[in-house]
């Protein structure tokens, strides 16, 4: 394979772990906004979606329906999380929140662990293995799937927030909480949701990605980080940003990956994170508003 | 006026039962297990000291400090080990060496705060970790890893016996807190007080006496860092042999659940929150295959996540409060030092609530 | 720039996005005199005040003070240079006592630094010890001496002004600046007040305020500048300004005591 063709097989890698990188990204952006508060435990929606959806389908469930009990599942762990733990600690300082979410990750871990050890699991591609040749480089149709449920979710939040009422209202916590309060908007029931579409968009990482990577109980932590560094690339609030993020991380890792060393390619999320802070801390596309999505 | 001397005498009274109690412990415990759990909790509390004024008085959040306990172990270990330098050069060379990198990337990221910054500073000991697996010729990677440093010794007398390690570890905590604490009762302290909102400080009211907020955080997580370097330097050759595993997100998360636990707004808190966390984990090891016979590892995770979550939501200001709280309580009127905090955190709550998070 | 000057505003602008709040103001502070800057909500007072401050730099024009350009210099440098200030809504260390939001005004007098404070160096002690005492006197001058162990939140609101006022003493500038110093004062304690910044400019200090309650600035005011609209609108002794029409005119719908 020539040089230029090995390039293009890592950026349409690239583009499918980017994809996945982003979807977290945006769980993280919703939380954020709303609550200000970064959810270290967002990555193990994403661990969830996956093992869940690969427990059951193993057990001989169809694999529609574990996927979707596998989401219902997640944000049921999320709604969980955001009621019993985030909300009594709402006042509580950064710290407190950030240890917080961080120990909700590592007991959702361990649970992990202790249920599934620490075997990876898989379910099969939702459209077959052959791979399409994209030039001299080949796609596989999964991580078509990939960037297509990105793409879907990108547009449905999209319109979500612009259209729908729950929507808007969000963002109007996002902006002003007090004022937002004055119009009748309950910001706790907010708080609730961001944190249930977050974990189901999580879930659906998983999901979508594990017939292409497998999953097992410890993915959560490196999905976190660099779903983090794509929501960081957005600035926290808006979703282009994000997207572009998550796409420019991921081929920038896969062709660390490719050209220098796979051992360093996690390094790459780190890297890209700090320049981000270095360079555009409002994000990659600036000119961020303080929590306008 | 009595009430404070009161205080005053209480504390240096509990500081010389303390040392009278350090002095003689290997004595009391033969079990060579648990004099190291005591000399693990010295080394931890040096960092926690350091992290301590990072967060508690200048009120900067770090993940990072794990990172900074790495280099400062491998820095002395390489220079020992492999340039054959003597140690306790190596250790000050180690910490010179740490306290420039946290210079130069807190510069970064300083100017970042709350969950942003405790993400770049995350950031930080993932990037260490990473470059300590991977720059196999220097560090020996996960495998072999670093083996053969060579034990300390002072003044001719080698320090080959664990004990030797209690003392010194203990000794150096001991030393760096009173560091530490004459800088909090100083014009330094006094700056990196006054700066910050969350607890109660002002950062226009600091600029405009002259505080210059950005140098000084710069400063003081240099200062952590070297305190973390230099713990990592005494564990290196206590242990003499280094692997990368340990150094990773859990040790700068259980640093920072050890400083938050003892309380962040006193030194004595980490070395408090060292002890507690090492006991729990301790407690956790004992009793949970009591509990449940067939697991091993995955049920301590669990109780020591579930726990965390408990303590955090219960005791936010920290178990150090608790002898106040008594002693308040006992005298029937409030401190004054047990006023202060309250009045801050009433004004954060207000002002949350405005910002309506 | 003119002798006896100790601070030049020369046409200092300064814009929000698409607002105008300062535009062209030029003056000079006259050295070791009172000078206080009126003018109706909005003019831009306290936006131009700011601008000397440090709190940002004026979108055009310079600021010069002992021969030094100032603007565009973080607040921290302008303090060190000797200016002080206070401020409208009270930006008081509230996790300190009295005594040690006083002593932290001596922070650009003193020098000891992590080093020397860690070791306990004898100059560092001794500086210490200096900055207590100094502190200490800045408190008497305004007569919160016996508060001094207190939490500042326990005095009453007028005394905590003064507290701000004994903090930024405490830096020994030959600026002062002010900010709304009579903001939620009676009447009986604009009469202390007035006492008070009269003392400062007796002991050499320049004072420079920004003020509404014209009992004070009639009273103490050695010049006036006056803004309206974000421009100098006029300039002068306190009796030239009192029956200036345009003044008269611009207040309307504000008082005018």
């Amino acid at each position: 394979m020539g040089f230029f063709d090995q390039l293009l097989q890592f950026a349409l890698s690239g583009v499918g772990v980017g994809a996945i990188y982003a979807i977290v990204g945006l769980g993280f952006m919703i939380v954020y906004s709303v609550t200000r508060v970064v959810n270290f435990a967002q990555g193990e929606f994403v661990m969830l979606g996956g093992m869940v959806t690969a427990t059951l389908y193993a057990a001989g469930v169809p694999l529609a329906l574990a996927m979707v009990i596998a989401v219902i599942f997640a944000v049921l762990v999320g709604a969980l999380m955001q009621r019993g733990i985030i909300h009594p600690a709402r006042n509580a300082s950064t710290v407190t929140l950030i240890l917080l979410t961080f120990g909700v990750s590592i007991v959702i871990r361990g649970i992990a662990l202790l249920v599934w050890t620490t075997d990876p699991r898989s379910f099969p591609a939702f459209s077959g293995e052959k791979s399409i040749a994209v030039g001299q480089a080949v796609v596989s149709p999964q991580a078509i799937w990939v960037v297509g449920t990105l793409a879907v979710l990108a547009v449905a939040l999209y319109l979500f927030f612009g259209k729908t009422m729950p929507g808007k209202a969000l963002q109007a916590c996002a902006v002003n909480a007090p004022a937002a309060r004055l119009m009748g908007i309950s910001v706790e029931t907010m708080a609730l949701l961001a944190f249930a579409l977050a974990a189901a968009m999580g879930a659906l990482a998983g999901i979508v990605t594990t017939p292409l990577t497998t999953t097992s109980y410890d993915i959560g932590i490196p999905m976190a980080v660099k779903g983090f560094v794509a929501a960081l690339a957005g600035g926290l609030n808006r979703i282009e940003g994000v997207l572009l993020g998550g796409l420019v991380l991921g081929v920038l890792e896969s062709m660390a990956a490719g050209l220098i060393s796979s051992g360093f390619k996690d390094a790459i999320a780190l890297v890209i994170l700090i320049l981000v802070l270095l360079v555009r801390p409002g994000g990659l596309l600036g000119g961020a508003e303080a929590g306008h999505i | 006026m009595t009430e404070r001397k009161g205080i005053k005498y209480a504390r240096y009274s509990l500081i010389g039962v303390l040392i009278l109690g350090l002095a003689v412990l290997p004595q009391i415990i033969t079990n060579p297990y648990l004099l190291s759990l005591f000399t693990f909790i010295a080394i931890y509390a040096i960092v926690g000291i350091g992290l301590s004024l990072l967060m508690g008085y200048a009120g900067q959040i770090s993940l990072g400090q794990a990172a900074f306990f790495g280099i400062g172990a491998y820095a002395s270990g390489v220079l020992t080990a492999k340039q054959m330098w003597d140690p306790w050069i190596a250790m000050v060379a180690a910490a010179l060496l740490t306290g420039i990198i946290a210079a130069l990337t807190g510069g970064i990221i300083l100017r970042f705060q709350g969950h942003v910054l405790a993400v770049a500073t995350l950031a930080l000991t993932i990037i260490v970790y990473i470059l300590l697996v991977q720059l196999e010729p220097i560090t020996g990677g996960l495998s072999p890893g670093l083996p053969g440093i060579p034990r300390l010794s002072i003044l001719g007398l080698k320090l080959n016996k664990d004990f030797h390690y209690f003392y010194l570890s203990w000794a150096a905590l001991l030393v760096l807190l009173f560091l530490a604490s004459n800088i909090v009762h100083s014009r330094v302290g006094r700056a990196l007080r006054s700066f910050h909102h969350f607890y109660g400080g002002s950062e226009q009211a600091a600029e405009s006496v002259g505080v210059n907020p950005t140098l000084l955080k710069v400063q003081v997580f240099a200062l952590s860092a070297m305190y973390a370097s230099i713990a990592g330097s005494i564990y290196a050759h206590y242990i003499s042999y280094l692997n990368p595993s340990p150094f990773g997100i859990f040790m700068s998360l259980q640093l920072m659940v050890m400083v938050i636990l003892g309380g962040l707004r006193s030194l004595w808190g980490a070395i408090l929150g060292a002890a507690t966390v090492m006991a729990l984990g301790e407690a956790l090891r004992a009793v949970v295959p009591m509990l449940f016979p067939k697991a091993f590892g995955e049920y301590q995770i669990i109780a020591y996540g579930v726990i965390m979550i408990v303590i955090l939501l219960m005791a936010p200001e920290g178990m150090v409060q608790i002898p106040r709280i008594i002693w308040a309580a006992l005298r029937g009127i409030r401190s004054k030092e047990s006023q202060a905090p309250q009045l801050a955190s009433e004004g954060v709550v207000a002002q949350r609530a405005e910002k309506g998070s | 720039m003119q002798d006896g000057s100790l601070l030049e505003v020369q046409e200092v602008s300064k814009v929000f996005g698409g607002l105008v709040a300062v535009h062209r103001v030029s003056f000079q502070a006259p050295t070791g005199k009172i000078m206080a800057i009126i003018g109706p909500n909005g003019a831009g007072k306290t936006t131009l005040f700011n601008t000397i401050a440090g709190l940002f730099p004026p979108s055009s024009g310079q600021i010069w003070f002992k021969g030094s350009k100032i603007s565009g210099r973080p607040s921290h440098h302008i303090a060190s240079l000797g200016i002080a200030r206070t401020f409208q809504l009270l930006q008081l260390f509230t996790n300190m006592t009295v005594h040690e939001n006083v002593m932290v005004g001596r922070h650009p007098r003193s020098h000891a630094g992590f080093l020397s404070t860690a070791l306990r160096l004898p100059g560092a002690v001794a500086e210490e010890k200096r900055i207590r005492e100094k502190a200490l006197e800045k408190l008497a001058l305004v007569g919160l001496e016996s508060r001094a162990n207190d939490t500042p939140l326990s005095l009453p609101y007028g005394q905590q002004k003064l507290l701000e006022i004994a903090r930024a003493l405490a830096t020994e500038p030959d600026l002062l600046l002010l900010d709304e110093p009579a903001g939620g004062l009676s009447t009986r304690e604009i009469e202390g007040l007035a006492r008070q910044i009269l003392d400062i400019r007796d002991s050499g200090v320049t004072v420079l305020l920004v003020e509404h309650r014209m009992e004070l600035v009639m009273g103490i005011a050695d010049w006036i500048v006056v803004l309206n609209y974000g421009e100098k609108m006029a300039e002068g002794l306190p009796s030239q300004i009192q029956n200036d029409e345009r003044v008269i005119a611009a207040y309307l719908g504000d008082e005018l005591d």
